[in-house]
This record gives structure tokens, sequence and C-alpha cells, in this order.
């Protein structure tokens, strides 16, 4: 009997932790904008309601292969894709966050700065990227 | 003295045009009494555009109220909705393989998206140790470990999709109530903030089109 009851709390619990953690994590991505932002510059607006759908297979999908450690044998071609569009993507969220909180504005306005916007946005992406290479590739911190 | 006539004119922020002369009533919905006077309102020309590129051009109404006040001066003039607006211009003769410009950058976003989220979902697990989590609660309740995913985790992918779905609310094409998607209400406020600025950045240069 505590069998069963034990099966139907884990369904009932695992199920609502599913819902609250896409609620979460699909309110922050649209609030911080990054598809939003994707679809005005590709001028692709039409097309959101696709792009909403094509999230929620992205996040299912790789989630049943993280938890239950699924094989998924690939080439580095798609290991490649993988690579590059998650990294467009993580870009696209860190460059939107630090939108969203106003950082630039505020230190922009903070020394007077009134030149260079286009030099700080290269800056960012060039700290981020290298960042990443020193961190993943050079192996920093292990 | 004479009767006045009353014009109404209401604007929307943003309005896209393909003919290079844009006519009052391209832009405005025209009220008046008058409908010999409404016709001759909304046939002033209020801009012609150049060439064949995109253009974004912001203007004020005063310019609107001064084309119709030196062009009518005995009608008195009432603008209702956004006192600045943008003409957008864009070619009226489609590329053909714009159709197909439109797919490829759809499908580079579609895959973006689809990794990106894929992406976003591992680290998410990763980072709040779901897997730990999901251990800990095994063994709240069992009293002992479990080595393979169980219950809890078939529940939680099946939760994930649902809470999607129902933040987003639809699936594919079918919506769940007629309200739109948080990316449609996402993407119209963006939209607006792109229209104001323009329209303060061209104030501020001096460039709108204004009296």
């Amino acid at each position: 009997m505590s069998e069963i009851f034990r099966t139907v709390l884990y369904c009932f619990a695992g199920l609502s932790f599913g819902v609250a953690v896409a609620g979460g994590l699909f309110a922050f991505i649209t609030t911080v904008g990054v598809v939003t932002r994707l679809a005005a510059g590709t001028k692709t607006a039409k097309y959101v309601m696709l792009y909403e759908t094509v999230s929620v297979f992205g996040v299912t999908l790789a989630n049943i292969f993280d938890l239950f450690r699924l094989d998924f044998s690939c080439g580095t071609f798609s290991r490649g894709a993988y690579g590059l569009f998650s990294g467009i993507f993580v870009g696209c969220l860190a460059a939107a966050l630090a939108e969203v909180v106003r950082v630039i504005p505020v230190f922009a306005k903070r020394i007077k700065l009134r030149v260079g916007m286009s030099l700080i946005v290269v800056a960012f992406a060039l700290g981020k990227g290298l960042g990443a290479w020193y961190q993943l590739i050079l192996g920093a911190g292990k | 003295m004479s009767q006045q006539v009353n014009v109404f004119l209401y604007f929307e922020q943003c309005i896209l045009v393909n003919k290079r002369r844009v006519l009052l009533s391209d832009v405005a919905s025209v009220y008046t009494s008058d409908p010999v006077m409404k016709q001759k309102i909304e046939a002033i020309e209020l801009h012609v555009f150049s060439g064949k590129k995109k253009e974004k051009l912001p203007f004020c109404v005063m310019k609107v109220i001064e084309l119709i006040g030196t062009a009518y001066p005995d009608v008195s003039v009432s603008p209702l909705g956004e006192p600045d607006f943008i003409v957008e211009y864009k070619p009226a003769e489609k590329k053909k393989y714009e159709k197909l410009l439109d797919w490829t950058k759809a499908a580079f976003v579609c895959l973006t998206v689809f990794f990106g989220s894929a992406f976003t979902i591992m680290t998410f697990n990763k980072d709040a140790s779901v897997e730990e989590i999901f251990a800990l609660l095994y063994k709240m309740t069992e009293g002992a470990e479990r080595s393979s995913p169980g219950e809890l985790e078939i529940a939680y992918s099946i939760g994930l999709p649902i809470g999607i779905i129902l933040f987003f609310n639809h699936f594919l094409r079918k919506k769940i109530d007629s309200d739109p998607t948080p990316l449609q209400v996402q993407m119209r406020q963006y939209e607006k903030d792109v229209n104001s600025t323009i329209i303060e950045n061209a104030t501020r240069e001096g460039k709108e089109e204004n009296v």
C-alpha cells in the first residue's frame, strides 16, 4: 500500500517541480527578452509562436537525455552545432541580462561617456569570448 | 462668423507604407462631418520618400496640423492618439528570394532557441543540483539510496513541457485561451520601446519633421 502511495506522491511532486521550474525558467527568458531580440534582429516576429514551440522541444528532449543519462551518439558536426547555437543563445542571454539590469547605461552616465558605445559592445563580446576560451579551452581553475 | 469645421485625426505610433508618396490618409484616420472636406484633407501630401531603400522617419503631429492649416485655414484640427509617429517606408517590390531568406533566418533562430533552451535546462539542472535533490527525496521517503532515475525524474520530465506550454499559452498552433502569448506581448513591448527611442532621438537631434 505504501508503495503505491509513494509512487503517487513522487508523480505528483515531480510533475509540480517540472511545472514550477519551467514557469520560472521561461518567465526569466521571456523577461530578459532573448528570443524577442533574436526575432527582432532577424525581422521574423511573425514566427514567435514557432520559436516558442521549438523551445518546448529543446527543453523536453535535453532534460530527458540529461536526467536519464541517455546515450546520444552523434558526430562532430552535430556537437559543433549544439556548441555553436547554445553559445549564441547564452551570448544573447548574457547581453540581454546586462541590458535589463542597465549596467552599461548606468556606468556610461556616471562617467559621462558620450562616444564609443559601439566599442563597448565589441569589448563586451570579446571579453565574453576570451573568458570562455580561457575557462573552457585553456582549462583555468581546474 | 462662419461655422468652423472640426477635423479629428487619429494617429498610430508606427505606420508602414509601401508607396513613395505618403498621403495623410496613409498615416491617420480622419473624421469630419463634411465628406468633401474629409477627402480633401486625406489627399494632403505628407512626405515623398526619395528612393529604393528602407527608411524610418519620425514625424510630429504639429507638422500635420501645419499642413492642414496652410491648406484650409478655417478648419479646427483635433489630433488624437500619438503626438509623434513614425512612418516606415519599405519598397513595394518583393524580392523573389525574400521568402527563402525569411525562412533561413527563422531556421537560424529556431536552431538557436532549440539548442539554447536545451543548454539552459541542462545548466539549470546541474546548477540547482536537481539530481541531488531527487536523490535526497528518494532517501528521505525510502530510507535507502537509489541508483537509477525513477518516478520523480519521469514526472519532472513530463511536468517541464506542461509548464512551458502553460506559460506560452499554446502548443504548435493550438492556443489554450485567446490571449496573446508572452513572446507576442514582449515583441510588441519591444517594438514600442524602439519606436519611442527613435522619436526621442530624433527630437533630441532636431531631425524630426516638425513645424
